[in-house]
């Protein structure tokens, strides 16, 4: 293809259209890269691996999920890379035998920035994925304080309708996770720590009670942060402002008016409803256990 | 399962169960697996996990999921290898610990897993079941927990006698047969860090705080006493098979004690006896129990389950109760 061969670089292919494309990040990927760079060789400064995703379309454009990702060994010097793309092509295979819905989307690595040697991986994957892939760098550093999460697709720039030169262009990636993996990395993020010195001291997971006391007291702060902004403005100390004061009366209103004789009726029934399970858990429960008993006796 | 074949392969040490002080999941491998049951919510899958023995509290750092069961071919025995190989390649411990199977609809204690795990632990004696149980997994409550088959029971297992009798031998209870490990989840500093990246980017997004005040949790306890009234069933068919296998064994018994007084008086009389030793010598047809105890297991397994739910929703409704009253006045 002539366009392809007088171009510096081979970034991206020809653009299709114009369509809006969302990329959205499951933290499993983030997860899978620091564990990787934390296990890097000695003398690697950084690591690179395959990200793993679905595309969906829709009427917009399309959403690109990243999903998951594997590790790609490396080696790397001041102007060379090579990646061991046998490695890739097996771990490939092998992950679309697990997961039949995925395909190679990207690739990613950790660092600040993009740089020369980023371009040639970059390369390697463009030839070989038909889409645009896209590059995730993971400041695993933390400069600025901040881990960021950057991604970065190749742009073509055409001037009188020859590529000129190709560049990396910033997306905007999101955030998206499965409701289990939430409840997961909340409770990852709420657990307690065995020593609290420790940041990374293994911690337990809340049982179901603690995290309803959690909950609980979130909510009981919440009320009483609302309760005080009202007595505040009451008091002419605050100045109240108009969609606060709609936001509360809507909040308020969404409660349901119950008359109290029904709600106490409803309420009896409910916790009867659910005492009499327990009972008949209790009551299985000692029974099965007589029955034991009873096997112990019969030789 | 192909994992039984490389076992059953590895020399078996002497199987006796090391004590284990807990097992420690790191967040990776726990979402790795949620990711992998989640993605097959509507059957029972699994996988291999991966790490070390630290000191006696059991590391694990990674898993990988096993083939789908409708992949033509047995080469999972090569799919084993390769990937164990190209984990190593890329630093990752390629040393199995264990293994993990999603619970389908709650239900997870079978003579598969039973047998799966004695294998593993035979072999690696250290090693645990992960169970995840995708469907209890809402409104901000994450059911995983791991367990190994006690002591007592391993021993028993190897007798391979599931009579009645053994069991008592063994004093084996209905609950005896797992035990369950406590776990705890361990996050690298970095992984730390993200979090907080997280809590602070997309608070909404990452937190359950609210989900879990719902109170709509009935479809999990009827699930659950569905799956008991079915259990108690089963129980009972077994019960009648029992007795009545009992009474057989007694009729036995009585056979054989009249034979014998008939040989003895015979003999005593100076008359040559048959040869009625084949029929003496019967063994007793003991019925083979372990179906039986499984089954009285999950009964109390779901029960204690049904207490903490229950212990959470009667606590909601008080909530909604004290709460109600407030707005009233």
């Amino acid at each position: 293809d002539a366009t392809m061969a007088t171009s510096p670089f081979f970034l991206a292919p020809p653009s299709t259209s114009g369509k809006q494309v969302d990329y959205k990040v499951h933290p499993l990927v983030v997860f899978s890269i620091l564990d990787h760079y934390r296990r890097r060789e000695p003398q690697q400064h950084r690591v690179v691996g395959t990200l793993l995703g679905e595309v969906l379309k829709t009427p917009e454009g399309s959403v690109i999920h990243i999903k998951n990702c594997y590790p790609i060994p490396h080696s790397e010097t001041n102007d060379q890379i090579s990646i061991d793309t046998d490695y890739h092509k097996n771990m490939a295979a092998l992950q679309k035998r697990l997961h039949p819905k995925e395909s190679v989307v990207g690739w990613y690595s950790t660092g600040k920035e993009i740089s020369y040697t980023s371009s040639l991986i970059h390369e390697v994957f463009a030839r070989r994925m038909k889409k645009n892939p896209i590059h995730l760098v993971v400041d695993a550093t933390l400069s600025h304080s901040q881990l960021a999460v950057k991604g970065f697709i190749g742009r073509n720039i055409r001037v009188e309708g020859k590529d000129i030169v190709a560049q990396f262009e910033e997306v905007k990636v999101d955030f998206h996770t499965t409701e289990a993996a939430k409840i997961a990395v909340d409770a990852m993020i709420n657990g307690v720590p065995e020593d609290s010195k420790e940041l990374d001291a293994p911690a337990t997971m809340l049982s179901e009670l603690e995290n309803l006391e959690h909950s609980l007291q979130e909510l009981l702060h919440l009320l009483e942060t609302v309760s005080d902004y009202v007595d505040g403005v009451n008091k002419g100390e605050i100045k109240g402002t108009q969609e606060v004061g709609s936001a509360i009366r809507d909040a308020l209103a969404s409660i349901p008016r119950v008359d109290p004789e029904m709600f106490t009726r409803m309420f009896n029934q409910k916790t009867e409803d659910l005492l009499m399970i327990f009972y008949l858990g209790n009551i299985t429960r000692a029974q099965v256990a007589l029955g034991n008993r009873i096997y112990e006796v019969l030789d | 399962f192909s994992l039984l074949a490389r076992l059953l392969m590895m020399p078996a040490r002497d199987g006796k169960t090391m004590p284990l002080k807990g097992v420690q999941i790191d967040g990776l491998a726990l979402l790795k697996i949620i990711k992998h049951c989640e993605e097959n919510k509507g059957e029972s899958v699994s996988g291999q996990l991966l790490g070390l023995n630290v000191r006696g509290k059991l590391e694990v750092t990674n898993s990988f999921p096993g083939l789908p069961s409708d992949e033509k071919g047995q080469d999972h025995e090569a799919f084993l290898d390769t990937m164990m190989k190209l984990l190593k390649q890329v630093n990752v411990d390629n040393n199995s610990v264990g293994w993990y199977q999603s619970a389908f609809i709650g239900e997870w204690i079978d003579h598969d897993v039973i047998r799966t795990q004695y294998s593993f632990q035979s072999a690696i004696p250290e090693s645990v079941v992960l169970v995840y149980d995708p469907y209890t997994t809402t409104k901000g409550n994450l059911a995983v927990k791991t367990y190994r088959l006690s002591q007592k029971f391993m021993k028993f297992y190897r007798t391979k006698d599931f009579s009645h009798v053994n069991f008592a031998r063994h004093k084996i209870d209905t609950s005896d047969i797992f035990d369950e490990i406590p776990m705890k989840v361990h996050n690298s500093h970095l992984i730390h860090g993200f979090l907080y990246e997280l809590q602070e980017q997309d608070k909404d997004e990452f937190s359950c705080e609210f989900d879990r005040l719902d109170l709509t949790g009935d479809m999990l306890f009827k699930r659950n006493l569905d799956i008991m009234s079915t259990c108690i069933d089963n129980l009972m068919q077994d019960q009648n098979k029992f007795s009545y296998n009992l009474r057989q064994v007694a009729r036995l018994k009585q056979q054989q004690q009249a034979l014998k007084i008939k040989r003895e008086a015979k003999l005593a009389a100076g008359e040559t006896a048959e040869d009625e030793t084949i029929l003496l010598k019967k063994p007793m047809p003991h019925l083979p129990r372990l179906d039986a105890y499984l089954t009285a297991h999950k009964i109390t397994h779901y029960s204690k389950k049904l207490k903490t739910m229950i212990g959470q929703s009667v606590t909601k409704m008080f909530e909604v109760d004290a709460l109600s009253r407030e707005m009233c006045t």
